[in-house]
């Protein structure tokens, strides 16, 4: 009995790994100053430096395209991305399809954000739930430089907020080659550029600044080109 | 062997360890009165059990969701007391730490569409991690609870019956004890015995007097039988100079919510006193001299509430009377609801 357990785990294993032998993926490559990102690594900033410690975001509802026609989208699709998890950074898609445009979310909608406990990558123990005011947060970037206006010289950039009329959720559509693995960057030091590090070094609440930033990070996802 | 037959063999094995593994759940029929609206929770998403309903018990009342395991639910929601912190104003949490609100009485939740006193809980669900993290109430988080349990062999059996997973996680955690929090049902007041043509129950002259006065100048907000609209106003209280509590506003930044508060249910006043956000009344005559002559006006205020509630001192007493036939006794007195021992 026990053998023949073993006998159906190993095979199960192998299995699943053939199955995603070359299969269609989708990678992300946080990027900074034209390298991609490491954490806890001194970049050189604005003329001093910044080190970033926590780079996490939820990806959702991913869907292919061919010529403006949607060809798959992906049941149950919530990632949470996380740099300092390198495999969370690769996303599978489905077998077999070649397509020429991706469109995905960054962040939660509102209708997950109001229907309850979620388990995987939307439970909440993941640290990316506000408790105080209920919803998920949506990306989180955190790290320190000479520059940042605080204790510790400590920023923390906190989006999400899904009520009206300040959601955090973005919409994002990119076109590429016709391919089955791409490759999509996100300037994180564009990111920085977008805030006041001086000044602003926190934001952890829901809000305008908090929609407007959520806006321009959906902006720095960009096609690097395929695997 | 072809690679289909093997995987198809194989996952039927897993699928027949599981099944005979899996042990079966008990439904949990939730009781309330046929007349009532459905309840808003969803249950198709959380699906009560006898099993998940005990697990949630558990854990309304274990101290181990605090920081220093000292303060459980339970502390500011006692089933005696209809489930708050009664004779607290502002409700403490571990180390004497004062909070900033009453803590509301808790029943009746399935109907709720949000929750706390601003409605910063958009889910039943999620509600308990509000007190687990607040620094002046449990100061925890819910990774921190989720190890603890784990490392206890109670809690993996009882959330394997519950969930069919031994591994705890912060979803499981989350549904059990909203499962305990629904089964809260306060519907067996006198007002509802009446309701119901109980033989030998009846609404005394006085209560009667009440029960119209009620429905002239209180319906509005506190609706049957729920006795709320599950709304949130602002009910003219001047304003805690101190606190500074702008209630609603705080979450929805929108100025035409400031200093909303959620409408809270009128059962059970015997037992959930002081009222109000803040807990600043001891007594309900203190609360209807406030409608007859406190109200602050300010440009939130609820509309209804413009001219205040004038009673003369025989309404005030009939009206008291019959928001005392709303008292539940055989609520705050069940045994199901206690403390498991």
């Amino acid at each position: 009995m026990k053998r023949s357990l073993l006998y159906i785990t190993l095979m199960l294993m192998i299995y699943s790994m053939m199955g995603q032998k070359g299969a269609p993926s989708m990678k992300l490559v946080p990027i900074f100053a034209g390298e991609t990102l490491r954490l806890d690594h001194a970049y050189a900033y604005r003329g001093d430096s910044v080190v970033l410690s926590k780079l996490r975001f939820y990806l959702s509802d991913i869907r292919l395209l061919v010529e403006g026609e949607e060809v798959w989208a992906e049941q149950e699709s919530y990632h949470l991305i996380d740099l300092a998890e390198p495999n969370s950074l690769l996303i599978p898609l489905q077998e077999e399809i070649s397509f020429d445009e991706v469109h995905f979310k960054l962040g939660i909608d509102s209708l997950t954000n109001v229907s309850g406990a979620m388990g995987g990558d939307l439970d909440p123990t993941k640290g990316m739930y506000w408790s105080w005011n209920t919803g998920y947060i949506n990306f989180k970037l955190e790290g320190q430089s000479p520059l940042a206006g605080s204790r510790n010289q400590r920023f923390i950039y906190h989006l999400g907020g899904y009520l009206p009329p300040y959601p955090s959720v973005q919409k994002i559509q990119l076109k590429c080659e016709a391919s089955s693995q791409i490759l999509v960057g996100l300037d994180i030091e564009q990111f920085l550029q977008a805030v006041d590090l001086e000044e602003n070094p926190n934001l952890m609440s829901p809000g305008q600044q908090c929609a407007q930033l959520a806006e321009h990070a959906a902006s720095l996802f960009k096609i690097l080109g395929d695997e | 062997m072809n690679k289909w037959v093997v995987s198809g063999i194989s996952l039927l094995g897993v699928l027949c360890l599981a099944a005979s593994m899996a042990k079966q759940r008990t439904y949990f029929r939730l009781q309330y009165p046929a007349s009532w609206p459905e309840p808003s929770y969803d249950f198709n998403h959380n699906p009560l059990s006898k099993e998940g309903v005990a697990l949630g018990r558990q854990l309304f009342y274990d101290p181990i969701l605090s920081r220093d395991s000292t303060v459980s639910c339970a502390s500011c929601h006692l089933s005696y007391t209809a489930f708050t912190h009664v004779d607290h104003e502002l409700s403490h949490g571990i180390e004497d730490r004062i909070g900033t609100r009453n803590s509301p009485a808790l029943m009746n939740l399935a109907w709720g569409k949000s929750f706390m006193w601003d409605g910063a809980a958009n889910h039943l669900d999620m509600q308990a991690l509000a007190p687990i993290a607040a620094e002046t109430e449990m100061d925890s988080d819910i990774a921190t609870v989720v190890e603890r349990l784990q490392s206890k062999p109670k809690y993996r059996q009882l959330f394997f019956q519950a969930f069919d997973d031994s591994t705890i996680t912060g979803e499981h955690l989350l549904k059990a004890i909203a499962q305990f929090q629904l089964t809260f049902v306060s519907a067996d007041s006198k007002y509802d015995q009446v309701k119901r043509g109980e033989s030998g129950v009846a609404f005394s002259e006085q209560e009667q007097k009440g029960y119209r006065l009620y429905q002239t100048h209180c319906a509005s907000c506190h609706q049957e039988p729920l006795f709320t609209n599950q709304e949130f106003a602002n009910n003219g209280l001047p304003m805690d100079t101190f606190l500074q509590d702008h209630g609603r506003m705080n979450i929805t930044l929108d100025p035409a919510d400031d200093r909303k508060f959620k409408v809270p249910t009128l059962r059970n006043l015997k037992f959930s006193h002081p009222y109000m956000h803040d807990g600043r009344f001891a007594k309900l005559s203190q609360v209807l001299n406030h409608y007859a002559k406190g109200i602050e006006s300010s440009a939130t205020l609820a509309p209804e509430l413009a001219q205040g509630i004038a009673l003369s001192p025989n309404e005030k007493v009939d009206l008291i009377a019959f928001l005392l036939t709303l008292n539940d006794q055989a609520f705050v007195f069940n045994r199901d609801l206690a403390y498991p021992r």
